[in-house]
């Protein structure tokens, strides 16, 4: 459930550096704390859903937000993370369509709210910006593109393996250099490289079996980086 | 899967930037996978086909762009192939030149946004057909959104279905005897006929 912030942070003193928004001067950064709102949203808590009206653009403060979309049968279907700096809804807003995915909640979050009609006034005032966002999206299509060679053409194994890669590059490792920083369920990762969770479980103990990943408990560890990588038959 | 609807004129497009005209023949490549990407291309007459690892990501046409996104993502080479369709007549636009001309004119940007959004949709809405089809719905699909509507055919190759719809040429022709066994379509050189429109559209499940 969410719920207002007691001290909500301004923009000039928010600590990312990675989100678009930290490269705008310190007028359009004031007129955005201004006119904000924010909001905790606890594990599992949605910020947006897939097909409704697109009112805000999202800047993640603090946490790890999943995008994903309903599938056939209902069966969800992840097409990307968010973390700290990242901004969501900004393709609904930018194209006047409904938000694409839904966004939830992987862990309690801090995420910031802009109203619409102030994200789009400092597009239109803000070239540099417009420009960010246009190599932003530029990043965004080449993965929806690879994304949909990898469902067409990839093995279940190939996909599992560049689902755990996706983890990576998305949200790093914990201080050990090896476990991914971040908690899944099997269903999520099934979810994420469109497969079921049954052929997950049995998938990811012959990755652990061949002494490419170590599962302990929620945390997956990785053995053999370079063979996860030849596992995923990427050759870029 | 044409990529977008929005484009620009090629009165437009001279105002931009200076670029060497050239002509490429039907089948002839562009650029391949991995090549330097120092050009972004701008299609004057004809129509390019975006593939990378044998899977057509889309085709580009008339007043649109191929090689922007190489050219945008920072990276040093094309991580697809474009090759043409057709006999097809392009503008070669060095890079540099082309992200200069980003970064002077706002109303470019603004509508390479709106393309570069609506290019996105239509891979993601391509990618959610594959993940919820089966390879036979997806082949019937392909075969039904190229009937030429005369003549109730479909000029598609197995090799060009297997490029579209990611599905092996070995299980289409598998399919096609499946297919043809019902008495749903026949299989004449180079040319597919259909018998039975409205069971094959409710195999592909057209929503």
């Amino acid at each position: 459930m969410k719920k207002n912030c007691t001290e909500s942070p301004i923009c000039s003193k928010c600590g990312n550096t990675q989100s678009i928004i930290c490269g705008l001067n310190d007028t359009d950064k004031n007129e955005i704390s201004y006119r904000k709102d924010d909001g905790i949203y606890k594990k599992g808590d949605i910020i947006f859903k897939e097909g409704n009206n697109a009112h805000n653009l999202f800047c993640v403060h603090k946490g790890k937000i999943k995008l994903s979309k309903l599938g056939k049968d209902g069966k969800e279907q992840i097409v990307r993370f968010a973390k700290s700096g990242d901004i969501l809804g900004y393709r609904s807003l930018l194209s006047n369509e409904p938000y694409h995915a839904t966004a939830t909640a992987m862990e309690e979050s801090e995420i910031c709210v802009i109203p619409k009609e102030v994200f789009q006034k400092i597009v239109e005032d803000n070239y540099k910006l417009s420009l960010n966002l246009i190599q932003l999206l530029s990043k965004d299509l080449k993965s929806a593109e690879q994304h949909l060679i990898d469902v067409a053409q990839k093995t279940v194994r190939e996909r599992i393996s560049e689902a755990l890669l996706l983890l990576i590059t998305s949200f790093g490792y914990l201080a050990d250099g090896k476990t991914i920083n971040v908690h899944m369920t099997r269903s999520e990762i099934a979810d994420l490289a469109g497969t079921t969770t049954e052929t997950t479980i049995r998938t990811l103990s012959q990755l652990s079996h061949d002494g490419i990943i170590s599962l302990e408990g929620k945390n997956i560890v990785i053995t053999n980086h370079t063979e996860l990588i030849r596992n995923t038959n990427t050759y870029d | 899967m044409n990529y977008t609807n929005k484009s620009f004129s090629l009165g437009y497009v001279n105002t931009l930037f200076l670029s060497e005209r050239i002509e490429v023949k039907e089948g002839e490549f562009l650029f391949h996978e991995g090549d330097l990407n120092n050009f972004v291309f701008f299609i004057i007459e004809g129509r390019i086909k975006v593939v990378k690892k044998k899977i057509v990501i889309g085709f580009t046409k008339e007043n649109e762009f191929v090689g922007i996104t190489s050219c945008l993502c920072e990276n040093d080479h094309y991580y697809f192939s474009a090759l043409a369709c057709e006999d097809s007549i392009l503008l070669k636009i060095h890079k540099a030149v082309f992200k200069k001309a980003l970064s002077d004119n706002p109303e470019f940007g603004k509508i390479m946004i709106e393309i570069l959004c609506e290019r996105i949709k239509l891979t993601d809405n391509k990618t959610k057909s594959f993940m919820n089809h089966t390879s036979t719905e997806r082949v019937v699909n392909e075969i039904l959104n190229h009937i030429t509507n005369e003549r109730l055919s479909c000029q598609l190759t197995p090799e060009d279905l297997s490029e579209l719809t990611g599905v092996s040429k070995k299980l289409i022709q598998s399919i096609f005897k499946e297919l043809a066994a019902k008495k749903l379509i026949k299989i004449i050189p180079h040319t597919i006929e259909i018998l039975d429109l409205n069971q094959l559209e409710i195999i592909g499940k057209i929503v």
